[in-house]
């Protein structure tokens, strides 16, 4: 800054200006100083602002008007005359310390808001050391519940608004700077000004068609009126896995088996390999460094970023690295109007492991080496070293060494608007959006031979390279009066989308070796495909807004959209979402004047309706694909075509309709502050490709059609309660927020026919959804505790005497006869788990003194349930076949009194307890986890230093939770509504320690 | 400046009240539309042959897998290498309706009738004006229909029937939530498609080169005779078998190595076969070899010209090993035992290769009896590279199983002597002269000799449970392994959890009556 001073200072002493002198003064509020305020030659670019001190110095010349603004201040112009120091006292602008929050197609006042919204200030976000917007949510924001649900490098979260809305997918829509956008990770955490969640159709019906999952509106880092600041954030760190699974080792395998297979021989000297540390990467490296720099003028605002961040996955084989490069610029051309455009390009790598890489690794028999003797590798290529698995499971090491697969992405963001104040409270804006994602897929399977049931005789290279393009045309006109105490604001709009989505891809085989630069279809020497495609949808809007306040007491707000897609067919193409709400400000009334204590107190309450429309393109239409046989003399190919989906000519829109009453409080002079929501939200025709009876024969496993398969009801609550106090030289905040959402399944189409989700290889539609129920509970089989003894089976009767499980042994599990017909069958399952927390909570501290600052957030869930989904395999070994978790073969029962949870592994016939989804498998989902924790230093009084600030952070530092798998973060499950809360050993969230520094001038 | 922005705004706010209908249509590009195909003779056989394509399906355990049940829940075979849980189960008869392989049994016929409702719907209301080329499609579709519920008949009992594809916007309840048809309705259905069929089928001799492989006359009579024989219509069943054997179309190959060369494709002795290809782009091969291959690597491939291995399943029992006379060649075309000595071609050779079955050594019980079928071996010359995908052309009905349906006939409702003549054909033919021939068969002869002849070829189970023999045979299997066996699979108790009053019927998958909102009842038992 120095150096920029100096350059402005030779600048001017050459030019013919002579009567130019230092002026130099403290600017100040209360007797406090101001840092960073702005201090400005009003019609030109020179100035600077104050530092730690409030003091400033700048070359100006008599005549010279000079500004000193501050946000939430009153902005003062002193002219200069033979001054050379000047002392400013700013007071406080009660006007412009009012919050502006923005909505839908525009903005409101904070206090004028009826509609459920909460906010994050993207200064918190940039604490947390994650490369992704959604985890930095995760705990934030009261009723938005962010589930890692095994998201690898590179991939979101789940995240939910207010519970589900919905059977396809709860992803909200998001909308960077006005443009709605199908995801955010071409954004990069550190360029996030802040984000609004509009939660209730109220505030989100002005997005209608795509509005029902509630919408997150971001807005961006922007340049304002000032001289230039540069931010560097630089931090970097390693992760490691929080939690391993408990496998067994050879010895407690082998002790297993035995018990399983009476006749099984113990072997010595066998290997015992610990799989799962064939699949863990130790200390994986992160990193995350950006550049800020903003700036600008009263007529061209700028600001340019850059941000690298790399993150090596805990589980091998996975790598993600991503660079993002923004500018933006805001021009005002005249009074009347304002140009802008920002754009950013992301270019971005990520290689994944293999799948199932945790299932897998728990399940192989430690008893198998990882590699071949070393007398037999002799002449084997790198992927054929390995050691044959000797049960179905491939050796997963040899799966991490020849996995090849990358994906390559190129994200451009694209935002150009126009803004014309076409009258005093009339104003005009059109915006264009543009959103250009290039997605590039290598994938190489090279020769190995590792064993008969493990090997590849055929190299295989496939690249596709797929680009989804996808533009927003805004436009609106906005029209805002005050007359006496009368607010009124009017906004019409249109808009105009389409989404293509284009696949281009080639494979070929035969590839003479498996050397790198080889690795590519073109090198194939026989066995070339090729395909591309076009998919594609439009929406084309109408909307609307009015609000009018009354006097800073009475405020009503009422939206419509009016939206067609091409996504459903004609007949059913356009629907229309309203909605009102109102509030009422009553600290604001006279009355209220003498109750000192409280500083605010508003109720709002709205209605509306929202849709979704979030199904496949085409999905009215049945479209084919090639099943091929093969005739004639010579066996020559013969093309057949049939339905690759079969379309659903009735589909229409799912349909929300949300009611919502809040109320927001602040007391104690605002120290403590906080929201209460209460939300009913009836969603009907709710859209689902859903598994329809196998018998049918539909594409899919076991079959499966885009369909409005219902009507699901979800209430709730959501509370935010905040406290903050604020010192000379230490300050303290902590910000509670808690959440309920419950579902429940109203309707169903097909005369109520149930849905069923969630198939393992050993146990099918592990949950069950129907009228009356939640969405996907677990539904199975009620475990009484074990048989000790033929005394207790010969007791587990009816009541007219007869044995209900008159083939069960002692140690079997004694499952109840719901329906009392003296039999164990299918009709005796029953809901025995709910995926479904009680609450999600999350509470963020923060805390200062002098130098330093702490920060923590603790996160979690109660009262959900998880279905461990590796234990039909690892509880039984699979009757032998793999291997059991630790401690199985001491815990199992062994005899009377020795458990009356965990069957006995020995004897005929196990599959009657482990073949069937029963309260066995579930647990208590619960958790509590130190989210992110950061200690933090900033160095004051450096010359021409804004802010000089070290940390170092750590994130999942602790998980308390009664779950014994990797990790309880599973509620949002990323198969699928109707398999949340299913642990099939996901990609587990890393614990994470990092250092680094935060530096602006 | 002004004007400019009074059109744009004009322009932008009359979106909504434009007619959008051109932006909103956006049809998916690159991919053909079922509600515009089927209108001429490429169409109407590409939709055919989607049909054709569920005899296999694309890898190994969408329908081959389950080829081999027939085998291993009999006294004929094991499991083989285990690591298959539910496929062990299965052949153990320790079975739940989540079982695996039943599931995907019954998912993958369902998808065959699936497509072959279509092409009869479809051809049939096609504008395309060549009624005898559409109504010998529509034959051949309700063949493989028929074939499909043939095998959920022979292994579930009665099942859900559909004769119409439920396509755009027809999910009515009426398909959707269809319960089950008795076992007799569903024989009827059979019935009915196959005697549709039959009249609008060519037979093997005039079709063109180029058709074959393709579904004829005598694959519908075969089939329905057998549908016939599983019902005890033994009359109508010889009616059908005859017509098979009058129509001089067919005949037994009489080298029985040629016969199993398993490369040749769709010999005289070949009434339905399905057709593959090496082609692995396509994915157009069937995966037999390679899953019933041995475990072992230390059968050389340098010494049999390729790759040899496989993954171990479905092994031969020494039960089945010992009913073979000496002297007859079908042993060695159906069973290699570990050590056996063979050519590269995978036949009997006293001065051949030593061959392995099992994965390590003897003792390592990966190989439930030691043997493999030698019926699934393809001479590693002509194997593919790519594990599952083999030009092998595995035999669904040959004469030789109508030739002994006619004799089982024949020695039930008609004629002894016909019935000896038959199956004096097949015992010339397998001991190379009539030293072996019997002078007058009895039904149990009839019996052992389809054993003998159609060993581990899926037949067994279901020929025991329809002629009532399967508790006596596992009886008599279990009390042999336990009590009278020294070979490799001695002590093996499998079958001794048969239930004649349970296993008569598989179990139907759970996804089928949990989907089905309970209309559809499960079988007793389970």
């Amino acid at each position: 800054m120095k150096f920029y001073l100096l350059f402005i200072s030779l600048f001017l002493s050459i030019s013919l200006f002579a009567q130019e002198k230092q002026i130099s003064g403290v600017v100040s509020s209360g007797g406090e100083p101001l840092i960073g305020v702005t201090v400005l030659i009003k019609g030109t670019t020179l100035g600077t602002t104050t530092d730690f001190s409030g003091e400033f110095t700048l070359m100006a010349k008599e005549g010279d008007v000079v500004q000193f603004s501050y946000i939430g201040y009153i902005s003062q112009e002193i002219v200069i005359t033979n001054q050379t120091t000047l002392n400013i006292d700013l007071s406080e602008d009660a006007e412009q310390l009012e919050e502006i929050v923005v909505v839908g197609y525009g903005t409101q006042k904070k206090s004028e808001l009826t509609a459920a919204i909460s906010s994050a200030d993207g200064e918190e976000l940039r604490k947390i050391s994650t490369g992704d917007v959604v985890t930095s949510l995760q705990g934030r924001i009261s009723g938005v519940q962010v589930s890692q649900s095994g998201a690898a490098p590179g991939q979101s979260p789940t995240i939910n608004i207010r519970g589900i809305s919905t059977l396809n997918g709860n992803t909200p829509l998001y909308v960077v700077d006005g443009a709605p956008v199908s995801d955010i990770t071409f954004l990069s955490p550190k360029d996030i000004a802040d984000i609004q969640v509009l939660k209730d159709a109220s505030a989100a019906s002005i997005y209608g068609s795509r509005g029902s999952n509630g919408v997150i509106i971001i807005t961006t880092i922007k340049g304002t009126e000032g001289t230039m600041k540069v931010s560097l954030d630089v931090s970097a760190g390693i992760q490691n896995i929080a939690r391993r699974p408990q496998i067994a080792d050879a010895e407690e395998y082998q002790a297993a088996r035995a018990l399983i297979s009476p006749s099984y021989q113990y072997v010595d000297n066998v290997s015992n390999t610990n799989w799962f540390k064939e699949i863990e990467n130790e200390a994986a490296p992160i990193q995350d460094y950006s550049i800020n720099i903003t700036g600008g003028s009263e007529k061209v605002r700028y600001n340019v970023s850059g941000n690298y961040f790399s993150q090596e996955g805990v589980l091998k084989g996975y790598d993600y690295e991503r660079f993002t490069g923004r500018f933006g610029v805001d021009i005002k051309l005249n009074d009347k109007i304002t140009i802008g455009q920002s754009a950013s390009f992301t270019p971005s790598t990520s290689v994944s492991g293999p799948g199932s890489m945790p299932f897998d690794a728990a399940r192989l028999r430690p008893t198998d080496a990882v590699y071949k003797p070393e007398d037999e590798r002799a002449g084997l290529n790198e992927y054929s070293i390995f050691a044959p698995s000797s049960n179905d499971i491939s050796n997963i090491a040899g799966r991490i060494a020849r996995n090849d697969y990358s994906e390559t992405q190129n994200k451009i963001f694209s935002n150009t608007y126009l803004n014309y104040d076409i009258l005093r409270g009339l104003t005009f804006k059109t915006q264009l959006g543009y959103y250009y994602t290039t997605w590039r897929m290598d994938r190489f399977s090279p020769t190995y031979n590792i064993g008969p049931n493990d090997q590849n005789n055929v190299t295989e290279a496939v690249r596709e390279q797929n680009i989804r393009s996808n533009y927003v045309w805004n436009n609106t006109l906005t029209y805002q009066k005050v007359i006496n105490r009368h607010s009124f604001s009017m906004m019409l709009g249109g808009a105009l989308e389409r989404s293509v989505h284009q696949t281009l891809g080639a494979s070929g085989r035969n590839i003479p070796s498996n050397a790198q630069h080889l690795r590519y279809p073109e090198a194939a020497q026989d066995g070339y495909l090729g395909w591309g495609t076009k998919e594609w949808n439009s929406l084309a809007s109408g909307f609307g807004r009015f609000t009018y306040a009354y006097d800073d007491r009475y405020y009503m707000t009422a939206n419509f959209r009016m939206d067609g897609s091409s996504r459903f067919p004609d007949n059913n193409r356009w629907a229309t979402f309203p909605s009102i709400s109102a509030g009422w400000n009553i600290s604001n009334e006279q009355f209220m004047e003498s109750v000192t204590w409280l500083s605010n107190l508003k109720i709002r309450g709205g209605w509306g309706t929202i849709g979704n429309q979030a199904i496949n393109d085409g999905a009215f239409t049945t479209t084919l694909k090639n099943y091929d046989y093969v005739y004639g003399a010579e066996g020559l190919r013969a093309p057949g075509l049939a339905p690759e989906v079969i379309g659903n000519s009735n589909l229409v829109w799912e349909t929300v309709e949300d009611k919502n009453i809040g109320v927001d409080f602040g007391v104690l002079n605002g120290k403590v502050t906080g929201s209460f929501d209460v939300f009913e939200r009836n969603t009907e025709d709710m859209l689902m490709r859903k598994n329809v009876p196998p018998h049918l024969g539909y594409p899919g496993h076991p079959g499966q059609i885009w369909a409005n398969v219902g009507s699901i009801r979800t209430r709730g609550w959501d509370a935010t309660v905040a406290y903050n106090l604020q010192k000379t030289d230490w300050y303290f905040s902590a910000t509670l927020n808690l959440s309920q959402a419950r579902s429940t399944v109203t309707k169903l189409a097909n005369d109520g026919e149930a849905l069923w989700g969630g198939n393992s290889q050993r146990v099918n539609n592990l949950t069950k959804t129907e009228v009356g129920s939640t969405v996907g509970g677990f539904f199975g089989y009620v475990h009484d505790g074990i048989f000790q003894n033929q005394t207790d089976i010969n007791s587990h009767t009816t009541n007219e005497g007869q044995l209900i499980q008159p083939n069960a042994r002692p140690g079997d599990i004694r499952f109840r006869d719901v329906n009392g017909d003296g039999q164990i069958t299918e009709a005796d399952r029953v809901y025995i788990g709910n995926p479904e927390p009680d609450l999600v909570y999350g509470l963020t501290l923060n805390g200062g003194y002098k130098g330093f600052d702490i920060s923590m957030t603790l996160q979690g869930t109660y009262g959900n349930d998880i279905i461990d989904g590796m234990a039909p395999f690892t509880y039984s070994g699979d009757l032998g076949n793999t291997n059991v978790q630790a401690g199985v073969v001491g815990r199992s029962w062994s005899g009377e009194g020795s458990t009356n949870f965990y069957p006995r592994l020995d004897g005929a016939s196990q599959t009657a307890n482990f073949h069937r989804l029963s309260s066995l498998y579930v647990q208590d989902g619960s958790y509590l986890r130190l989210q992110n924790i950061q200690i933090g230093y900033s160095f004051n009084n450096i010359k021409s230093v804004e802010k000089l600030r070290i940390f170092a952070s750590a994130q999942n530092l602790f998980t308390i939770t009664g779950y014994d798998g990797m990790d309880p973060d599973v509620s949002g499950s990323r198969n699928g509504l109707l398999q949340r809360g299913i642990d099939w050993g996901q990609y587990p969230t890393p614990r994470t320690y990092m250092m680094g520094l935060n530096f602006t001038f | 400046m002004k004007n400019l922005a009074t059109y744009i705004l004009a322009g932008a706010l009359s979106f909504g009240a434009l007619s959008c209908t051109d932006f909103l249509d956006n049809p998916r590009q690159g991919v053909q539309n079922l509600d515009n195909f089927y209108n001429n003779e490429t169409e109407i056989t590409q939709g055919l042959m989607s049909s054709y394509y569920w005899l296999s399906g694309d890898d190994w355990w969408y329908k081959d897998f389950f080829r081999f049940v027939g085998d291993i829940c009999s006294d004929d075979a094991f499991d083989g290498y285990t690591d298959q849980l539910d496929f062990t189960l299965l052949s153990k008869f320790d079975i739940t309706p989540q079982n695996e392989w039943l599931g995907q049994e019954w998912i993958y016929s369902y998808k065959g009738i699936f497509h072959a409702n279509i092409v009869i719907e479809k051809t049939t209301n096609s504008p395309y004006d060549d009624e005898n080329f559409k109504n010998q499609a529509i034959a051949e579709a309700k063949v493989l229909r028929a074939y499909q519920y043939f095998g959920l008949v022979r292994n579930f009992g009665g099942v859900i029937l559909l004769d119409k594809p439920a396509l755009t916007g027809e999910i009515s309840d009426e398909q959707a939530l269809l319960g089950r048809s008795t076992e007799a309705e569903s024989w009827a259905f059979i019935e009915q498609d196959l005697v549709e069929a039959i009249d609008h089928l060519p037979t093997r001799g005039a079709q063109d080169g180029r058709e074959l492989g393709r579904i004829t006359k005598g694959t519908a009579q075969a089939l329905l005779a057998k549908a016939y024989l599983y019902q005890g219509k033994y009359q109508e069943a010889l009616t059908q078998a005859n017509a098979v054997i009058g129509s001089g179309d067919y005949s037994l190959v009489p080298d029985l190595e040629l016969l199993w060369d398993n490369s040749v494709r769709n010999s005289t002795e070949s009434i339905f076969e399905i057709q593959s290809s090496g082609d692995v782009t396509f994915r157009l091969g069937t995966s037999f070899p390679t899953v019933s291959g041995s475990r072992s690597n230390k059968n050389d491939p340098e010494f049999f010209g390729g790759v040899v291995n496989g993954w171990g399943f479905n092994s031969p029992s020494s039960h089945l090993d010992n009913a073979f006379e000496n002297g007859d060649k079908r042993r060695g075309m159906t069973i290699i035992k570990h050590l056996d000595k063979i050519d590269k071609d995978g036949n009997p050779d006293s001065d051949g290769f030593a061959y392995h079955t099992f994965a390590g050594d003897e003792n390592d019980g990966s190989n439930a009896s030691g043997r493999m079928n030698r019926k699934m071996f393809l001479k590693p010359s002509v194997r593919g590279d790519w594990h599952g995908i083999n030009p092998y052309q595995y035999k669904i009905i040959r004469y030789a199983d109508v030739l002994l349906m006619a004799a089982e006939c024949e020695v039930r409702v008609g004629s002894a002597a016909t019935a000896t003549h038959y199956v004096n054909q097949l015992r010339e033919r397998a001991f190379g002269d009539n030293s072996h021939n019997i002078a007058t068969v009895t039904l149990d002869d009839v019996l052992h000799e389809r054993r003998l002849e159609l060993a581990m070829e899926g037949e067994r189970f279901y020929d025991l449970k329809r002629t009532g023999r399967m508790t006596q045979a596992m009886n008599d299997f279990v009390n042999y392994n336990l009590n009278n066996n020294s070979d490799y699979d001695a002590g093996n108790d499998k079958g001794s959890l048969w239930d004649e009053s349970k296993h008569m019927y598989f179990p139907i998958p759970q996804t089928q009556i949990d989907l089905s909102n309970g209309i559809v009842k499960q079988n007793p038992g389970y």
